[in-house]
């Protein structure tokens, strides 16, 4: 029975956030590389043509069901976010994102394009967000010429669905979220040169009422199941509010929520979004258990 | 451009020996691009920690065959191969090597090639425009 119920929480959850398990070695084939390839070469030409230095990056890494997410923030239905750079010391279109590594453990990670294609996305496509000039400058600054991308994990315990308001957990887009905080407070001639004085600064402005955080709703079989400690080694409800846990409605940071908080701010200059002609997920690729 | 020879010089360390291995032919069912190149390998003496394969052009094998020098070719490319890769590993002698192109959508260019052993995909090659890195900043 608790078998059945940790299988039955575990799939709940992560249906609800598509965010898959962390640990599985995935090794792409030969079709994944091409789609990978195929889509990051779109988005590196819409880049390259429209003078774009800094932009945020969405992609669809699993399967997460909009009827989960009870605001639906926009049209943006991705599960992932990175910053992309086009003046990256490591190489031109870097994208600098955080990934849960396995379990809590989590990373910041500076990526070639392609490869932030390469982790067995659920449909191949995604979305660019292009900030306006001020902003992108920004983010550079923080990222490349004070190079403290690191600064704003902060050796934070991951949680795919953690609570924006917080600093007990962190998932990949609030990484972002704390990033774009800490460029917001610079350009307002603060300084936020790490996790916790760029949440301080996000929770101290007014900002804040900007930010529309996505809620999932958690029904009450999986509330009992992450109660009782049933719940994915990646995802946890122990960070969010009694309020939320009691009305099963749980906060947190998705992509749509970042793209909608810059244009709420009036420093969204575009969005586009790419598809594969095949959207589907590579056939080819090998997932080894560990 | 149909792409059909590779030679392997191996960036030889201390230890190492060098060694040489071969290409064989490519499909000349598509001439205007390379399709698929396929290489066997011919001998192989040593292990090389790092390498790289040089693929040379048809128009640059043959001038260079005229010349009498295959290495000295002027068109060609270079294949870097992942830093932790050891050849004795991964090639034996008997292999057959694809370079497969992996193309845009519109099939107007390639983007980077697949690298086959045997069948089996061993790793992505990449152009220049869409090169593979990944390195944690915080680990």
């Amino acid at each position: 029975m608790v078998k059945r119920m940790r299988y039955l929480f575990i799939v709940c959850l992560v249906l609800a956030t598509g965010i898959a398990q962390a640990c599985p070695q995935i090794n792409m084939g030969v079709e994944g590389h091409r789609k990978a390839a195929q889509l990051a070469d779109k988005v590196r030409a819409y880049l390259k043509s429209n003078n774009v230095r800094v932009a945020l990056l969405g992609r669809a890494g699993s399967d997460a069901p909009e009827k989960r997410f009870v605001k639906k923030i926009g049209i943006w239905n991705y599960t992932h976010a990175g910053l992309i750079y086009r003046n990256h010391p490591d190489g031109e279109w870097t994208v600098v994102h955080l990934r849960n590594i396995c379990g809590e453990e989590s990373g910041v990670f500076a990526e070639s394009l392609l490869s932030f294609y390469l982790d067995n996305p659920h449909e191949y496509r995604t979305v660019v967000a292009v900030p306006t000039a001020a902003l992108q400058d920004n983010i550079e600054s923080l990222v490349i010429e004070q190079d403290i991308a690191a600064a704003y994990r902060d050796k934070s315990i991951y949680s795919s669905i953690s609570y924006p308001y917080s600093l007990e957990r962190q998932n990949s887009n609030e990484y972002i979220l704390d990033l774009l905080s800490a460029a917001l407070a610079q350009m307002n001639n603060k300084t936020a040169t790490n996790r916790r004085t760029a949440k301080e600064y996000f929770l101290s402005s007014a900002y804040r009422d900007e930010f529309p955080a996505e809620i999932l709703k958690v029904g009450f079989i999986e509330l009992l199941g992450a109660s009782i400690g049933l719940g994915p080694d990646n995802a946890t409800l122990d960070d969010h509010t009694p309020s939320e846990r009691a009305a099963g409605n749980f906060q947190f940071v998705a992509v749509g929520s970042l793209i909608q908080f810059i244009d709420n701010l009036g420093l969204l200059e575009a969005t586009e979004e790419f598809a594969l002609d095949d959207i589907r997920k590579a056939r080819d690729t090998i997932i080894i258990e560990e | 451009m149909c792409l059909i020879a590779a030679v392997v010089p191996v960036v030889a360390t201390a230890a190492d020996v060098a060694a040489e291995f071969v290409f064989l032919r490519g499909d000349a069912a598509l001439p205007d691009e390379p399709n698929r190149i396929e290489l066997i390998i011919e001998s192989m003496e040593s292990v090389a920690v790092k390498t790289h394969i040089t693929m040379v052009t048809e128009d640059a094998a043959d001038a260079a065959e005229d010349a009498g020098d295959v290495n000295g070719a002027a068109e060609k490319w270079t294949i870097e191969l992942p830093a932790d890769f050891v050849i004795s590993q991964q090639f034996s002698v008997g292999d057959e090597i694809t370079l497969l192109p992996l193309r845009d959508e519109q099939e107007e260019s390639v983007l980077g090639y697949a690298l086959i052993v045997d069948g089996d995909f061993l790793f992505y090659v990449s152009d220049k425009n869409l090169p593979l890195y990944s390195r944690q900043v915080d680990g």
